[in-house]
């Protein structure tokens, strides 16, 4: 097996007569928090069905953990543990029964350590899912996943309408009890600015298509952000830029790769935003549309 | 990898662990209302059209508690079938309809294995955990109408040697007939299943409608009257599962029978009609019954490989 959890080869999903994933390929090493970034409807969400064996790919090839997602899936879920982005935990059961239930259903979950994680939580054992708030079932949720000793994470717009405080002790719990430098994680998410910081790489999405599959190392090595005042305007659409947008007192022009020159002396360099490469990449077909 | 047995008993828990208020009220309710009725109430009942009535004090004690500890099984399994069949299609769509679908799809368990065990859960062991429970509840059910009608002191002076060997005959037989009931019954009950799990809740009436339809086209336009014969063959089936008795079968019920011979020749009866109603498998109805439910059986696995 390779050192890569993942590897997809030209792969192809489809959603009925709808090309959702159109021949993309990457790969995601071990030990990496990996943001997968997308518009609604960009297959973010077919890409995580197909990595956990709940869709059959219609093209090229794609592997996890060296399993094929579809016909192992049995065998593939007990190394990746999932969050689909409608995280609901059955609402008739109490949360101690869950883990009573996933003790018998996943061997290589640890019913000490849901209790031990959901101790940091205010969600009770005895509390049944339909009275708890969405933040505590989301809670509960990775608690849940997060005893699993597994290799890989997969989760699917993990805080969709949780609150600021629900999503920051999300990520906590999430870093602290489960990212360990071995482990990967594939999040995707709108909040894109929130989790910029745990990430270390990301992909983009966009319909369909990979725009962009990149460590964040590599971002500051190949895109190149230029702070300039409004009186250069001109001279930087002229050097054709990703994306012109607006910044703190002045404007910026996005390069990918060094701009030219005689460009590069009429601005000041800046750190391209995650938010912005993202923007820059999604808005095909008019890339050198300005955001102004 | 966890073994198959324990996630099929995990996920018969789970089972319990969802329905065991509603499945609990189900085999409770009606004993403790016959109950109630027999030491509260005025219990009358008529046994033809000429008012004439069965006046309990006159029957003898053993008859009365036989009755007793047989119709409570008997009803509460019948109870306990009914919500079973009218709950049934609504037992493979719940985890949709609750949208925890993706949470059960997120653990490693097997599409067949998840589906077995909500079937296995609901459309056998509770209807026989129900006779059980229903046959157990008959004894202290028959203390209570013994005491009322007759009197304390007859019901321990029973022939209890011959009552337990008898209960214990007609559990096993009521349990073997559930069983092949439902076995023969299982091409239709298994084509609602399906029909409910891809059509929701237009599935019931697409099957009846689907059976009506084909069944009467192909009689009356083609003159082939397969499908009326093979619903009545079906459900003539499903009632020798339960007697398959037949004249000379070595009981004699009726008025005027001593209920202690009866009694007595009750288990030896059973175990016959056991194997008769097990002879009548041995036949390609049973084949046909067995691949129709496969059928359904996979478009239940593949609807929720579909998730």
């Amino acid at each position: 097996m390779s050192d890569h959890l993942v590897e997809a080869r030209n792969l192809t999903l489809r959603y009925g007569a709808k090309v959702a994933v159109d021949d993309i390929s990457f790969h995601i090493p071990k030990g990496r928090v990996v943001g997968l970034l997308g518009h609604n409807g960009a297959g973010k969400t077919t890409l995580m069905k197909a990595l956990v064996g709940l869709l059959r790919q219609r093209g090229g090839s794609l592997q996890v953990m060296g399993l094929q997602p579809q016909a192992q899936r049995v065998q593939l879920l007990q190394s990746v543990c999932y969050i689909p982005d409608v995280a609901i935990l059955p609402r008739w059961a109490r949360v101690g029964e869950l883990i009573s239930l996933m003790s018998g259903l996943h061997p290589r979950f640890s019913a000490e350590r849901a209790r031990a994680l959901l101790r940091r939580t205010s969600v009770d054992l005895n509390a049944r899912v339909k009275t708890l708030s969405k933040g505590m079932v989301v809670q509960a949720h990775l608690a849940l996943v997060a005893a699993i000793d597994a290799k890989l994470m997969i989760l699917d717009e993990p805080t969709l309408g949780l609150d600021v405080l629900s999503r920051k002790a999300f990520y906590e719990m999430l870093i602290d009890e489960w990212c360990d430098g071995e482990r990967s994680v594939l999040i995707s998410t709108h909040q894109v600015e929130e989790i910029e910081s745990l990430l270390s790489d990301v992909m983009m999405l966009n319909e369909g298509r990979l725009a962009l599959a990149i460590s964040l190392e590599d971002i500051d090595k190949r895109f190149v952000a230029l702070g300039h005042d409004p009186a250069v305007a001109e001279e930087m659409a002229a050097a054709h830029p990703l994306l012109r947008y607006r910044v703190q007192g002045g404007s910026a022009a996005l390069f990918d790769g060094e701009p030219p020159p005689s460009v590069a002396a009429l601005g000041r360099r800046l750190r391209p935003s995650l938010v912005d490469l993202f923007v820059a990449l999604t808005r095909a077909p008019e890339a050198h549309r300005t955001q102004f | 990898m966890n073994p198959t047995p324990q996630i099929l008993s995990t996920l018969l828990r789970r089972e319990w662990l969802q329905h065991k208020t509603g499945w609990l009220v189900i085999v409770t309710v009606p004993p403790l209302i016959g109950l109630l009725v027999l030491l509260a109430g005025q219990v009358t009942i008529d046994i033809d059209d000429e008012d004439r009535t069965i006046v309990f004090s006159q029957v003898p004690a053993l008859a009365l508690a036989v009755a007793t500890v047989f119709g409570s099984g008997v009803l509460t399994l019948l109870l306990a079938w009914a919500a079973t069949l009218i709950f049934a299609p609504t037992v493979v769509r719940r985890d949709v309809q609750d949208r925890s679908i993706e949470f059960w799809l997120s653990l490693p368990t097997g599409h067949a294995v998840s589906v077995t065990a909500p079937l296995l859960a609901h459309l056998l062991l509770f209807p026989l955990a129900a006779l059980l429970i229903g046959m157990v509840a008959g004894v202290p059910l028959s203390l209570a109408v013994v005491a009322r009608f007759v009197g304390l002191a007859d019901w321990f002076s029973l022939p209890w040697g011959t009552l337990a060997a008898a209960w214990v005959a007609m559990t096993l037989r009521l349990a073997l007939g559930l069983v092949l009931a439902t076995l023969w019954l299982s091409p239709l009950i298994m084509l609602v299943e399906a029909a409910s799990a891809w059509l929701k809740r237009w599935g019931i009436p697409a099957v009846v409608l689907g059976i009506a339809v084909v069944a009467n086209v192909l009689e009356k336009v083609f003159g082939y009257p397969q499908v009326w014969e093979l619903g009545r063959a079906i459900f003539t089936q499903a009632g020798r599962a339960f007697v398959a008795g037949h004249p000379g079968s070595g009981v004699a019920f009726g008025r005027g029978a001593d209920p202690q011979a009866m009694l007595g020749a009750l288990p030896a009866w059973a175990l016959a009609d056991a194997g008769r109603a097990l002879q009548a498998l041995a036949q390609p109805l049973l084949l046909l019954c067995l691949a129709i439910s496969a059928a359904c059986f996979a478009l239940l696995v593949l609807r929720r490989q579909r998730g």
